[in-house]
């Protein structure tokens, strides 16, 4: 597998009290569509292919609100995941990428204000295969 | 099984801890730590490439990879090779094909083959090659409306398009007078040849060959297995993702906790970009510290041959390689003047089974129309190959495997039964060329192909201009 990194951020510190929300975007630059699952560090599986998403054009966010003093985080897209925590507690969501139905991909993940504006590019990575068993792994910190 | 480790360069900074966790036994060994077992069938490898170091920025974003080493499961199988052959060769009509054997499938686009002369024909003479183009559907709609065929999204739109294959080509003619007459495919016009003798007296113009194929089953197309809900293999894989998702981003997490504790998170989290930047990290733990960096790294290690990963990939993506397609196919070769014209009707059907084995089946019935009265000829056909892709070559995944193919063919016509026996070897020369060897016996003059009397040799050229074009993409 190849990749080209044009901007790679490891970590980032998400304000639940301006309501941030990072924004992910899986693009299938050559192939049929995506083979994804994306994880949190608790090892709950948030999103997959297998979701009602573009498999062209995968895009979703994961949201930050407060709520009873704690930071919620929960994800637009998957309307069963929430998640509850501290403010202060570092948490991890990890992206993994298969090839069965996909040659290329472009990942982009950007840190955004609650009016969608973008306050920092994080991440802008292409993922190309070269055997259909390859597997690709980002794992991005986010600090509440 | 057979496979091959790869340890791939990571972009993501943030896997330098799970990099950290595949050294760490390592590392822990000097220090008369008890080692993580780290070999068998089922270890991943725990090895990582060294990183450059890097000034980092945090939490600027980092425009270069900053020598962090993400290590992967992908494994580089001998089989990039799983790809499952398309008809690329001269359709089975053509007695100067280098194959005994339609595929269920054609190239997504155009493709082109050259039959060349054949060794030891079994004739006084030498006979002129053969050559045939096949275009999908697909291709002629891309032509038509002026559309990109390889942009992704018109790709995906018009899969059912690659179901249907038209092919045009110019059949084979022996040079020598007394194999000048057409033959037909299969030796089904061999009555009529036996019949028409005067037609031998002359190199009549070679035949025009056509074919129509519909792939009626279609289990293979990515478009298709992408767009099928609740595919099970597909599901399998959604699956398979969440957990080493999962799994990467726990462990992470949990080197990182101990690695910043009493730190900026996130500032700490975006200086540990390198394996030396872990390594200097963990020097300065605590002996304490260090031993919850040894059970983590246990469990890590735990869950991620337990999960076993990268051979649940394998083992998908290989049952979506070995599903079944079916296809009707319709040949004829067309001949001027009073010479015979042949026709075929076939059923193709091909499935894949074990690791890189592939079979497929022809039947068919071969219809020889003469002009002569009661020369036309009827004859029942039935075909197998088992093909095996044995390695691959490059590392495109545009290239063909170099694949062994052995071949049989049978013919009833009246009471009697013919067949042939082919070996093949078909050899990628560069993306979308490959060079078709073919080894073969046949039992009979008379009603098989005239030039495979005995031992025979083919070879041939053939060209699948959709990766042709792809790979001109991919340069640019």
């Amino acid at each position: 597998m190849q990749t080209t990194v044009r901007n790679n951020t490891i970590a980032v510190s998400l304000s639940a009290t301006t309501k941030q929300f990072l924004n992910y975007r899986l693009k299938v630059i050559s192939g049929a569509g995506a083979n994804f699952g994306w994880a949190d560090d608790e090892e709950t599986g948030i999103l997959s292919h297998s979701d009602p998403l573009d498999p062209q054009d995968v895009k979703w966010q994961l949201r930050a609100g407060v709520a009873g003093g704690q930071v919620q985080l929960t994800v637009p897209q998957k309307a069963t995941y929430a998640r509850t925590e501290v403010p202060g507690t570092p948490t991890a969501y990890a992206l993994t990428l298969f090839f069965a139905t996909a040659i290329k991909y472009t990942l982009t993940i950007d840190l955004c204000n609650a009016d969608g504006t973008v306050a920092q590019p994080l991440v802008d990575i292409d993922y190309t295969r070269d055997v259909e068993t390859d597997k690709a792994e980002h794992v991005l910190g986010v600090n509440l | 099984m057979n496979r091959t480790r790869s340890y791939i360069l990571c972009s993501s900074a943030a896997a330098a801890a799970i990099v950290f966790l595949s050294v760490w036994p390592v590392l822990a060994d000097d220090r008369d730590r008890p080692a993580v077992p780290q070999d068998g069938p089922q270890s991943p490898p725990f090895a990582a490439q060294p990183a450059p170091a890097q000034p980092v920025a945090a939490p600027a974003p980092q425009t270069a990879i900053n020598g962090v080493l993400v290590w992967l499961q992908a494994k580089v199988t001998a089989t990039a090779a799983k790809s499952t052959p398309k008809q690329s060769q001269s359709i089975s009509i053509d007695h100067g094909s280098t194959t005994l054997i339609d595929q269920s499938s054609g190239a997504d686009l155009v493709s082109t083959a050259l039959s060349l002369a054949p060794v030891n024909s079994g004739t006084s003479g030498g006979a002129t090659g053969s050559g045939t183009v096949t275009a999908s559907l697909y291709s002629v709609f891309a032509l038509a409306t002026k559309q990109d065929p390889l942009n992704p999204i018109i790709y995906n739109a018009h899969a059912g398009m690659r179901q249907l294959f038209f092919t045009l080509g110019r059949e084979q003619q022996n040079s020598d007078t007394a194999n000048t007459t057409p033959l037909s495919s299969g030796g089904v016009a061999s009555k009529a040849i036996s019949s028409t003798p005067s037609s031998t007296t002359a190199a009549p113009t070679p035949g025009t060959i056509y074919g129509a194929q519909w792939m009626i089953v279609n289990n293979r197309d990515a478009s298709k297995i992408v767009k099928t809900k609740n595919d099970p293999v597909m599901g399998d894989l959604a699956n398979l993702a969440q957990k080493d998702a999962g799994i990467a981003a726990h462990y992470t997490l949990e080197i990182w906790k101990i690695l910043c504790k009493g730190k900026n998170f996130t500032v700490c989290e975006n200086e540990l970009t390198s394996t030396d930047a872990v390594a200097s990290a963990m020097a300065k733990l605590t002996t304490d510290e260090q031993k919850q960096v040894d059970q983590i790294v246990q469990m890590y290690v735990a869950d991620v041959n337990g999960a076993d990963i990268d051979d649940a990939i394998t083992v998908a993506i290989q049952e979506l390689h070995n599903r079944a397609q079916f296809s009707l196919s319709f040949q004829t070769t067309q001949r001027a003047a009073t010479l015979p014209n042949d026709y075929r009707a076939e059923l193709v059907f091909d499935r894949g089974f074990s690791t890189d084995w592939l079979l497929t089946l022809n039947g068919s019935y071969d219809y020889s129309n003469s002009s002569a009265i009661g020369a036309d000829v009827r004859t029942e056909r039935g075909a197998l190959q088992i093909s095996r892709n044995l390695v691959n070559i490059g590392k495109s995944h545009l290239r063909t495997p170099l694949q062994f193919n052995l071949s049989g063919e049978g013919l009833h016509q009246e009471t009697v039964w013919h067949y042939r026996a082919q070996m093949q070897l078909v050899i990628p020369i560069a993306t979308g060329v490959d060079l078709p060897l073919s080894f073969g016996y046949g039992d009979q003059t008379d009603v098989l192909r005239q030039q495979e009397k005995g031992v025979y040799g083919k070879f041939g050229l053939t060209f699948d201009f959709g990766k042709l074009v792809d790979a001109l993409h991919g340069q640019h």
